[in-house]
C-alpha cells in the first residue's frame, strides 16, 4: 500500500518562486525609490537650510555698512571685507578727553546702547562730531578702543537714563585713542565697528564652505564656517558665493573700483549637496540670489 | 453533540512580507512628510522675519514723514513714543529720543506674526536724524532791496530786543543794524538817533535777490507750500482758543502777547501765514512767519512777532509794533517806508522761534542707519 504523500510538484514550486521573486523585486524597487526620494528631500532641505543660514547673516551685516564712510576695505567676486557695525550707542557722559561713558544696554524707556557683542579692545568707535554745520558737514571721528570697563555708577545724572528705572544697571566706559575732539559731547552718537571678512574656503573634505572672520587686535580670527558646501569659486561667475556691486544709479561697480560708490550688493549663493545612493543622480543643487541695499550710502 | 472544527494548516510569509514592506514605506513617507513640513516652516519663519524688518523700517519712515513740531521741542533725553499698525496685526513701536540740540535717535521695533507663537518675529532698526531748518539771516530789523524812507516819529532799532513778557530768549547780545539796504539805493532817515538805532548799512547781501527767496534748505516756494494760514482779504487776526487749546482758524495767527488776557494755548503756535496778494493790516496780532506775495501795509495797532517777508513794497505807520525782522524785496521798484509812531525792533529770539517750528528731520549722510540686536 502506497502511503499518500502531500506536497508540491516541481512546476508549482517554480511558479511560486517566480511570483515571489517578481513581487520581491517590485517591493525592493519601491523601497529603494522611496529611500532615494527621502534622501534627496533631506539633501534639499539641508541645502536650503544652508542658504537660509547665509542669508540670515550676510544681509544683516551688509545693510549697516557705510560705503560712503569707507567701510568696505576690499571687495571681490567671491569675497568681501568691511567694517561691520557691531553696535550703536551715544555718549551719556564724557569724563575725559580719552574716555566716554555710554548708557546701559537695557534702559527702561527706549533702546540706548545696543550691540551684537560687547565692543572690545581693538575695535573702532566712531563718534559724531558737532563742530560742523548742516547735513553736508556730518563728520565722524574714528577712535580705537583701548579699554573697556563697566560700572553701575556712571552717568547717574544723565538725562538719557531714568534715575529710578535704570538704577543699578551696568553702564560702560570706553577708553579710546587718539584723544576725542572737544566737539564730541554728551549726546554725540556712537557707532562701534569691527572688521569682518566673508569668503569661500576649501575645507579638509575638499568641499567649499562660506566662512566668516573677524579682525581682533590686529589679527584675523580663526574662521567660522557659516554654511555649505557650496560650488567652488569660478571666474565665470557661477561661483558658490558670487558678489556683484552696483552704485545708486544701478550701474555696476567693477572689482577694483571705488568702494565708496557701492550702494547695492547682489549676493548669489549656490549650494551643492551630497550625491545620493542613486549613481545616476548627482548632488542636490540649489541657489538663491538677493540684492542688499546699503542703508548708509550717500 | 460536540462539533469539532477542523482548521487547515496555514503556511507562508506573504502577509508578513507585505506588512514589513508597508511599515517601511510608511516610515519613509512619514519622514519625507515631516521633512517637507519642517522645510515649509523654516521658509515661513524666514518670511516672517523679513516681514518684521520691513514693518520696522516702515514704522520708522512713517514717523519721520509725519514729524511733528512737538518732537522738535523735546527736551534733551526726552522720548516720544508711538505705535504704527501696519497689517495683519503687524505693528511697529517707534521711539524718538532727543540726543543733542539738533540730533535725534529714532528706534523702531517691528513685530510680525503676532499671536502665532511658532512664527512671531521681531526686528529692530535705528536711525540718526538731525533737524534742518530754513536759514534766514536778516541783516537788520529792516532788510530792503529798494530805497528806504523813514519819517515821522517811529522807533526802528537793530538792538536785539526780547518781545514783552517772553521768556527763554537767552542772554543779550546779537545786536545788528536798524536798516540793511542794497548798495547804491538811497536811504533817508529823519531822526537817526531813534529811527535807526544801531545805524544803517549798505550790505551786498541785501542787494542779492537770493537773500529774499532762498533760505538754506527752504525757498520762498517751499515756505509757501508749508503755509498754515492762507489769507484772503484784509483781516484783523485774533488768537482763538483757551489756556490749553488753540483753534486753527485762518484768522488765528498765534498769540504773541504774554499779558493777562493772552490766549495761552496759542502761545506756542507759530504759523506760516501766506497772502497771495496785497495785504493791509490795521488791527489784531499774530506771530510766526508772514509771507506777502505783493505789498504789505501795517497800520493802526497791529502787532506781530516773528519774520515778515514781502515781495513788493513794505510800509508801516500808525502805532504798529513788530518784534523780529522784516525783509522787503521791492520787486516793483517801490520804496520801503516807515511812518507815524510805528515800533520796529529786531529780535533774534522772535526770528529763531518762528523758524524753529519749521525744522524737519534729515538723516545723517553717513552711519545714520543701524541694525538692532
Amino acid at each position: 500500500m502506497l502511503s499518500r504523500r502531500r506536497g508540491y510538484t516541481l512546476v508549482e514550486l517554480l511558479i511560486a518562486v517566480s511570483i515571489l521573486g517578481i513581487m520581491g523585486t517590485m517591493v525592493a524597487q519601491l523601497m529603494m525609490s522611496q529611500q532615494r526620494f527621502f534622501q534627496r528631500m533631506s539633501e534639499q532641505t539641508s541645502a536650503r537650510r544652508d542658504l537660509r543660514t547665509a542669508l540670515g547673516t550676510l544681509p544683516t551685516e551688509m545693510r549697516g555698512v557705510s560705503s560712503a564712510g569707507g567701510d568696505i576695505s576690499s571687495f571681490g567676486a567671491s569675497s568681501l571685507a568691511f567694517r561691520s557695525t557691531i553696535g550703536a550707542s551715544f555718549v551719556c557722559e564724557r569724563s575725559s578727553s580719552t574716555t566716554i561713558d555710554v548708557p546701559p544696554v537695557n534702559t527702561a524707556r527706549t533702546t540706548t546702547s545696543n550691540w551684537v557683542t560687547t565692543p572690545a579692545v581693538g575695535d573702532t568707535v566712531y563718534a559724531l562730531r558737532h563742530d560742523s554745520a548742516g547735513v553736508a558737514g556730518d563728520y565722524w571721528s574714528a577712535h580705537r578702543i583701548t579699554g573697556v570697563s563697566a560700572s553701575a555708577g556712571l552717568c547717574l545724572t544723565s538725562p538719557y537714563t531714568d534715575i529710578a528705572l535704570d538704577a543699578g544697571k551696568s553702564r560702560f566706559r570706553f577708553t579710546v585713542a587718539p584723544n576725542l575732539p572737544d566737539s564730541v559731547v554728551a549726546g554725540s552718537a556712537l557707532r562701534f565697528t569691527r572688521s569682518a571678512r566673508y569668503e569661500l574656503a576649501a575645507q579638509s573634505s575638499g568641499k567649499w564652505y562660506l566662512q566668516r572672520q573677524e579682525l581682533q587686535n590686529g589679527a584675523w580670527s580663526t574662521p567660522v564656517v557659516l554654511s555649505g558646501p557650496y560650488m567652488e569659486p569660478r571666474a565665470g561667475g557661477s561661483s558658490g558665493f558670487a558678489l556683484a556691486y552696483f552704485d545708486s544709479t544701478g550701474a555696476a561697480v567693477a572689482v577694483g573700483g571705488s568702494s565708496r560708490r557701492i550702494a547695492r550688493i547682489d549676493v548669489a549663493l549656490r549650494t551643492i549637496g551630497q550625491a545620493g545612493s542613486d549613481p545616476r543622480a548627482g548632488g542636490v543643487v540649489d541657489s538663491v540670489k538677493l540684492g542688499v541695499a546699503l542703508r548708509n550710502r550717500r | 453533540m460536540k462539533r469539532t472544527r477542523v482548521t487547515a494548516d496555514r503556511k507562508g510569509t506573504a502577509l508578513l512580507m507585505v506588512l514589513v514592506a508597508m511599515v517601511v514605506l510608511a516610515l519613509l513617507s512619514s519622514a519625507s512628510m515631516m521633512s517637507a513640513f519642517q522645510e515649509a516652516r523654516s521658509s515661513r519663519a524666514a518670511q516672517i522675519q523679513q516681514r518684521a524688518l520691513t514693518v520696522a523700517e516702515y514704522g520708522l519712515n512713517l514717523q519721520l514723514a509725519n514729524w511733528t513740531s512737538q518732537r522738535s521741542g523735546l527736551a534733551l533725553g526726552a522720548i516720544d513714543s508711538s505705535t504704527v499698525g501696519v497689517a495683519l496685526g503687524d505693528t511697529a513701536v517707534v521711539r524718538i529720543q532727543r540726543l543733542t540740540n539738533v540730533d535725534y535717535q529714532v528706534v523702531s521695533i517691528g513685530r510680525a506674526g503676532v499671536g502665532n507663537g511658532l512664527l512671531e518675529a521681531q526686528r529692530q532698526v535705528s536711525l540718526l536724524v538731525k533737524m534742518s531748518a530754513p536759514t534766514i539771516r536778516p541783516g537788520g530789523i529792516v532788510t530792503s532791496y529798494g530805497d528806504v524812507d523813514i519819517q515821522g516819529s517811529p522807533d526802528v532799532t537793530g538792538r536785539n530786543t526780547t518781545p514783552p513778557g517772553w521768556t527763554g530768549c537767552g542772554a543779550g547780545g546779537g545786536d545788528t543794524v536798524a536798516v540793511s539796504y542794497k548798495p547804491g539805493t538811497s536811504i533817508s532817515v529823519q531822526k537817526p538817533a531813534t529811527q535807526a538805532v544801531g545805524g544803517t548799512r549798505a550790505d551786498p547781501r541785501a542787494g542779492d535777490p537770493r537773500t529774499y527767496d532762498t533760505f538754506g534748505s527752504d525757498s520762498w516756494a517751499s515756505l509757501v507750500a508749508r503755509a498754515n494760514v492762507r489769507v484772503t482779504g484784509n483781516i484783523s487776526p485774533t488768537p482763538s482758543g483757551s489756556s490749553s487749546t488753540c483753534n486753527m482758524y485762518s484768522s488765528n495767527w498765534g498769540e504773541p502777547s504774554r499779558g493777562g488776557n493772552a490766549v495761552v494755548g496759542c502761545q506756542g503756535y507759530m504759523p506760516i501765514i501766506y497772502s497771495p496778494g496785497d495785504l493791509d493790516l490795521q488791527n489784531g496780532r499774530g506771530q510766526g512767519i508772514l509771507i506777502v506775495d505783493g505789498r504789505l501795509r501795517l497800520r493802526g495797532n497791529f502787532q506781530f512777532v516773528g519774520l515778515i517777508l514781502v515781495r513788493d513794497e513794505f510800509e508801516a505807520e500808525g502805532t504798529t509794533d513788530v518784534w523780529g525782522a522784516i525783509m522787503s524785496r521791492n520787486t516793483d521798484g517801490s520804496v520801503t517806508r516807515v511812518r507815524g509812531n510805528a515800533f520796529l525792533a529786531y529780535s533774534r529770539c522772535a526770528v529763531d522761534k518762528a523758524l524753529g517750528g519749521l525744522g524737519s528731520p534729515v538723516r545723517l549722510r553717513e552711519r545714520a542707519w543701524a541694525n538692532g540686536y
